[in-house]
């Protein structure tokens, strides 16, 4: 506190003069009175009066300064035996917990295990029953649709073995056949009004040699 | 800025009196140092009854659990709790203890001289 200040006037006469003085006497102080106002002179009996300091025996002295490094050095030795201690018992109680936990985790872990096992083997049966269920369901579905198919191709040979004779061409009725279907022509070249009359092209289903000569792309280049 | 430097703050096992007036009670309690004595403890560790009962006992009670948790967190001790931790056998026996112990010592001493002295004066004169 005191350093700044020393070295602000360290070099002034008047700091050597005070530092001499008070060398010599040190500062009178008077010290604050909490009972009674502070500018109550002192009490006219107390006037002169100068505490006795303590009397000192000095076989007592030097026999309490021994004995007080002593007991300071014991009291510091047994604060940090005590604080030992208590760490120990803290690194104890901790190691104690986490034994615990993870005997706690081991049992639980079995437990889990187990459970795991005989769910795992419930639905293993079960599974295996599902595979043999959807197999035969496969089978069965195979079988009908094989049925089904046998049947709908004995049906449609049935039906063709019916309209045979009906609608087939005869090798000997081939040329009369294309006769027909040469000479069957149906002329698509019409429009339709609004009102639904029909209005023809210009050359209505004439015969192929009355009808106009067709243009060629040979002949529009 | 304070008129007074703030003094560092611990804690601090100490006695707080509780008596009345001609009948000293102390509290042991744990307080900062610089809260006021009688102020609610941050721990009560024991009492200390200062005045001899009628089978000449001053009795002393101390949470010694507590008391040895507190010393190893480093908790300071006022002089007169030194004096009855070490009377109580938790810490050594304080030196003022023994200094004291002395003193006693020393008086008994000289009361019993001081009685034996007019003993013999009286019996010189018999003879």
């Amino acid at each position: 506190m005191l350093c700044p200040l020393r070295n602000l006037i360290k070099s002034s006469v008047a700091h050597k003069v005070l530092l001499e003085s008070s060398i010599k006497q040190p500062p009178l102080v008077n010290s604050v009175r909490f009972r009674k106002p502070r500018w109550l002179p002192i009490a006219k009996s107390k006037e002169f009066y100068v505490r006795k300091p303590t009397p000192v025996i000095p076989e007592e002295a030097e026999e309490l300064y021994l004995r007080y490094s002593k007991y300071r050095a014991d009291v510091e030795s047994i604060r940090l035996f005590l604080k030992e201690q208590l760490s120990q018992k803290s690194v104890n109680i901790m190691e104690k917990q986490e034994k615990d936990d993870a005997a706690d985790l081991k049992l639980m872990e079995e437990q889990v295990k187990e459970y795991n096992n005989q769910v795992a083997a419930l639905r293993q049966e079960r599974q295996n029953q599902e595979v043999i269920a959807e197999q035969k369901r496969i089978e069965e579905v195979m079988q009908k649709q094989q049925e089904e198919r046998l049947k709908r191709t004995l049906q449609a040979e049935k039906k063709l073995e019916k309209n045979k004779a009906a609608s087939f061409i005869q090798p000997e009725d081939l040329d009369q056949a294309i006769e027909i279907m040469l000479d069957s022509r149906s002329d698509y070249n019409y429009a339709i009004t609004n009102s639904g009359d029909v209005i023809l092209g210009e050359y209505p289903d004439q015969p192929l040699d009355k009808a106009p000569p067709r243009t060629k792309m040979s002949d529009i280049s | 800025m304070p008129r007074i430097p703030l003094r560092r703050s611990f804690d601090i096992i100490k006695l707080a009196y509780h008596g009345c007036n001609n009948r000293p009670f102390f509290h042991i309690v744990l307080l900062k140092n610089i809260s006021k004595r009688n102020a609610p403890p941050i721990e009560m560790l024991g009492t200390y009854d200062p005045m001899p009962n009628m089978f000449n006992e001053k009795l002393v009670s101390l949470d010694v659990d507590r008391i040895k948790f507190h010393l190893a967190s480093g908790a300071a001790l006022s002089k007169p709790v030194e004096k009855l931790l070490g009377l109580s056998g938790l810490l050594p026996v304080h030196p003022m203890s023994y200094i004291t112990a002395k003193r006693n010592r020393q008086k008994q001493e000289a009361q019993a001289e001081s009685q034996a002295q007019p003993a013999e004066d009286g019996k010189s004169e018999e003879s």
